[in-house]
């Protein structure tokens, strides 16, 4: 634009953008040509809109790419988690074990064309980190990695659970990111365990886009908690690949909404292997004008002989201006199952447990939010993990949990 | 060993058919000139023409519902007779007037007998014209309505008028658009303020000419503290090319009314069944569907309830059954947007040799309405490998006092309950059939006794034909 000065780190969102960091980031061809891909997608796609499948009670007025600061990726702090490695992408890289396996799991978890936010992702992601846990290698103390962003966060996690190995990750986001479009891939050999908590406590103008699939190898297991308690509009599209006979994942998810927050999960258990078993616990508490939806899907293949499955989805409404909104889907295509369950509720807190409570002389408030701390915790405590459970609590504390 | 899917229909109890005779006839295909024509061959005032020609225009412009496994591009528009009127009397008022063939169709269908053992009212619909109606003297002198559509429209022109499309407009949907331009026979029922129809009213329905649509249009009014039971079954011939039924139903439950609505359908695997339903029930009235789905070759049906007044109640009971190349897509709606009102909706579906069942369903609670209580029970039974489930439900909840629960569980026959029951001495097929009729027992218990044991007779027709 004529006039138009532009700080020299700025970046535009052009094809020409893209190939300049590339080529400043040294990456090799399959990579570049990755991004370009990502970034033709990016262009070629509309905003999504509420006649967009999947996007129907999501609305993005308001969002804007045009102010988009590319130059600051966000910060990353790692504590904990002896016995894996965190690598930035660039490093990964350069090693040349590593290099053939992120060619061959990177963007084939979480495909570069899956929507406009996964593909401005691709394109111009600069903060990825590659988690390696080597086989047989059990992670005692939790690996722990907090994101600070001021710009555009567009962080990228690749999670290689070799065969055998114990891992549990915490990814924390913090800040005023002006947009976060997250992409974390996970992929869990045979046998690897794994727990993933995403803790999502960006300031209240954030818009917060994150894709988390995972595909899961012969016994494997993933516990996977999403706690939603930042944002402007936070959009979660999490996907579980049961691929593996006898997996196993247990998809969980805690939800704080206040103001005019709006907080999308969108999930998929995808059956495929015979033995598995997945089970979904959402809970949501939501306050003042916030609202929520919860878009689930079951799938049961038809080579998932004896597959164990079930959602259970939950809304608190806090305020009679909330909304909460529940899609949980089934389809089944396998009759040899042992269990496909799926409930979901929404009402206010329980006028009797209130009532029993504050027949114990407390008072109303304290009531409400010792109730909805149970709420919480009863998904909490389905990771297994006391110690990880308490540190994720302390961290989230009652300011951004029960208000 | 599995039959496979075609040979079912050999056995399809329904599946005979007369030779064609009929007094009139519209050209296949739709246009303008096909709605005037059928318009001017029923005699009917300006503003049922106006009306149709509203609807063909939305119709024009609506796009095709895009579901993939529903396959409804199939449905080729021009080729489908939208007007066939068998003879030249309508409307005959005694048994003895009804042209034979007619009568043997019905003999077949059991018709003299429900009526003089049960029924109060009969309004069989054969082909697109009701040829044959009675009604009980004593409901006459009730000063219930109760007539098919055509000849409501004659004689009750202004309580039409003030009704129809009120419920489902023409632009609801493609098909209500479809069924409103070019609508032929149905039920008209008027229910006086305080007077409970103690006899449920009865209807059959049959489409008996190849590709000819049937496009039936029912309105029921239940004015206040009314009750009415009306039941409609569905029987159809077997045909090589795709029929398509695509019918409207309205209904108007006034404070403190009653209407229940019960169909048991049962079109033969041809025929794609699209029918918009839907019922306004205000302050303290209730409003049950129940509705069971067999045959047809998809049928897309979601019965809904606007509870508009406080207190009002919703009740629907949807059972389905999905056999070889069927698509079943059937559920219910409720929109709560009264303080204390209450519903519920239990599905039960089962597929079997390659059927496909889905339940499809909203719930949804407005702001205002307090105290809303709603739960929704979905239950599923895969019988065979080949077979597949879908639910998806949706929950709109815009109100915090509200109680709201939804529950689903897809499960099969199991083993032990087989083993058991053969160690009783029974065989497989009687075990099985025996499972599915428990199974649907929620449904058939609701049925008058006639229904439940027609309804045990098909499923255990339906069950015979998948194991050799």
């Amino acid at each position: 634009m004529p006039g138009e000065v532009l700080t020299p780190a700025r970046r535009e969102l052009t094809r020409t953008a893209v190939e300049t960091l590339a080529r400043e980031r040294q990456e090799p061809d399959w990579l570049v040509n990755l991004r370009l891909r990502a970034f033709d997608v990016f262009d070629r796609l509309p905003l999504p809109d509420q006649r967009t499948e999947g996007w129907r009670r999501t609305n993005l007025r308001g969002l804007s790419f045009d102010e988009l600061d590319l130059s600051q990726p966000p910060e990353l702090t790692v504590r904990g988690g002896a016995g894996a490695s965190v690598l930035p992408l660039s490093l990964a890289l350069a090693d040349s074990r590593l290099a053939p396996r992120l060619e061959a799991h990177l963007a084939q978890v979480v495909a570069t064309d899956l929507d406009k936010f996964v593909a401005l992702h691709y394109a111009f992601s600069t903060a990825a980190r590659v988690v390696v846990v080597p086989r047989g290698q059990a992670v005692a103390e939790p690996l722990w990695l907090t994101w600070q962003a001021s710009g555009a966060a567009l962080v990228h996690t690749l999670v290689l659970a070799e065969d055998g190995s114990d891992v549990s990750l915490v990814e924390e986001f913090v800040g005023g990111a002006q947009l976060a479009s997250g992409v974390v891939e996970q992929v869990l050999g045979a046998n690897a365990h794994v727990r993933y908590v995403q803790l999502q406590r960006w300031a209240p103008e954030v818009w917060a886009f994150s894709t988390q699939h995972a595909a899961l190898g012969r016994d494997a297991s993933l516990r996977t908690l999403n706690v939603v308690v930042g944002g402007r509009l936070s959009r979660t599209a999490i996907q579980t690949v049961l691929e593996g006979q006898s997996a196993q994942v247990d998809l969980l998810g805690i939800v704080a909404a206040e103001g005019t927050r709006h907080v999308d999960l969108q999930t998929l258990q995808d059956h495929r292997g015979s033995d598995t078993r997945s089970d979904l616990v959402i809970h949501n508490a939501l306050r003042d004008r916030s609202s929520a939806n919860f878009t689930g899907l079951i799938r049961i293949n038809p080579s998932a002989y004896r597959t164990e499955s079930s959602q259970e989805q939950k809304n608190i409404l806090l305020s009679d201006r909330a909304r909460a909104d529940s899609d949980p889907k089934l389809e089944i295509l396998n009759n040899d199952v042992i269990r496909c369950t799926h409930g979901a509720s929404v009402g206010p807190v329980d006028p009797e447990s209130v009532f029993y409570l504050e027949s114990r002389g407390l008072d109303r408030p304290t009531a409400e939010r010792l109730i909805v701390e149970g709420f919480y915790q009863s998904v909490l405590r389905r990771l297994g993990a006391p110690a990880l459970e308490e540190a994720i609590w302390a961290v989230l504390g009652e300011s951004e949990l029960a208000a | 060993m599995a039959v496979k899917a075609q040979d079912l229909s050999k056995d399809y109890k329904y599946g005979f058919s007369d030779p064609e005779q009929y007094a009139f006839k519209s050209r296949r295909g739709l246009d303008r000139e096909i709605v005037e024509q059928i318009s001017a061959y029923k005699k009917e005032p300006e503003w049922m023409l106006q009306f149709r020609l509203r609807a063909l225009e939305i119709f024009g412009q609506k796009p095709m519902p895009t579901w993939p496994a529903a396959h409804l591009e199939e449905i080729d528009f021009q080729n489908i007779f939208y007007y066939v009127r068998p003879s030249e009397n309508n409307a005959e008022n005694s048994w003895e007037d009804v042209p034979s063939y007619i009568k043997d169709t019905f003999d077949k269908l059991g018709i003299p007998e429900a009526e003089r053992k049960f029924l109060a009212g009969v309004s069989a619909q054969y082909e697109s014209e009701v040829v044959y109606h009675s009604i009980r003297e004593d409901l006459t002198k009730q000063g219930v309505i109760f007539l098919d559509m055509d000849s409501a429209l004659r004689e009750y022109p202004d309580i039409v008028k003030e009704y129809f499309g009120t419920v489902i407009p023409a632009a609801d949907n493609k098909f209500a658009a479809l069924n409103s331009a070019v609508w032929s026979g149905g039920s008209f029922i008027y229910v006086p303020k305080n007077t409970q129809v103690e006899i449920p009213l009865q209807a059959y329905f049959r489409i008996n000419a190849e590709n000819m649509g049937q496009f039936e249009r029912t309105l029921i009014i239940a004015d206040e503290g009314s009750r009415v039971h009306y039941i409609e079954g569905c029987t159809a011939p077997v045909y090589s090319s795709d029929s398509l039924h695509s019918a409207v139903v309205e209904l108007i439950a006034r404070p403190g009314s009653h209407i229940r609505y019960t169909t048991i359908q049962n079109w033969s695997n041809n025929v794609y069944n699209l029918v918009t339903k839907r019922a306004v029930a205000y302050e303290d009235a209730t409003v049950e569907w129940v509705d069971g789905n067999l045959g047809s070759k998809v049928t897309m049906k979601y019965p809904a309830v606007y509870l508009l007044g406080p207190r009002a109640r919703a009740e629907i009971l949807s059972v389905a059954f999905a056999g070889a190349g069927q698509l079943q897509d059937a559920g219910g709606k409720v929109i709560h947007a009264a303080p204390d009102t209450t519903s519920t909706i239990t599905s039960k579906s089962i597929s079997k040799d390659g059927g496909r069942a889905a339940y499809r369903g909203l719930l949804k609670v407005a702001r205002g309405a307090t105290r809303a209580k709603s739960f929704v029970r979905c239950d599923a039974l895969l019988l065979d490998q080949e077979s597949r489930s879908d639910t998806y439900p949706s929950i709109e909840i815009d109100e915090e006092r509200v109680d709201i629960g939804h529950e689903a569980s897809v499960s099969k026959v199991s083993d032990e309950q087989l083993f058991y029951l053969q160690s009783r001495g029974l065989t497989e097929t009687e075990a099985k059939t025996m499972i599915v009729n428990g199974f649907f027992e929620a449904f058939t218990k609701e049925l008058p006794m006639e229904y439940a044991v027609e309804l045990n007779r098909l499923l255990a027709l339906q069950m015979e034909g998948a194991i050799g």
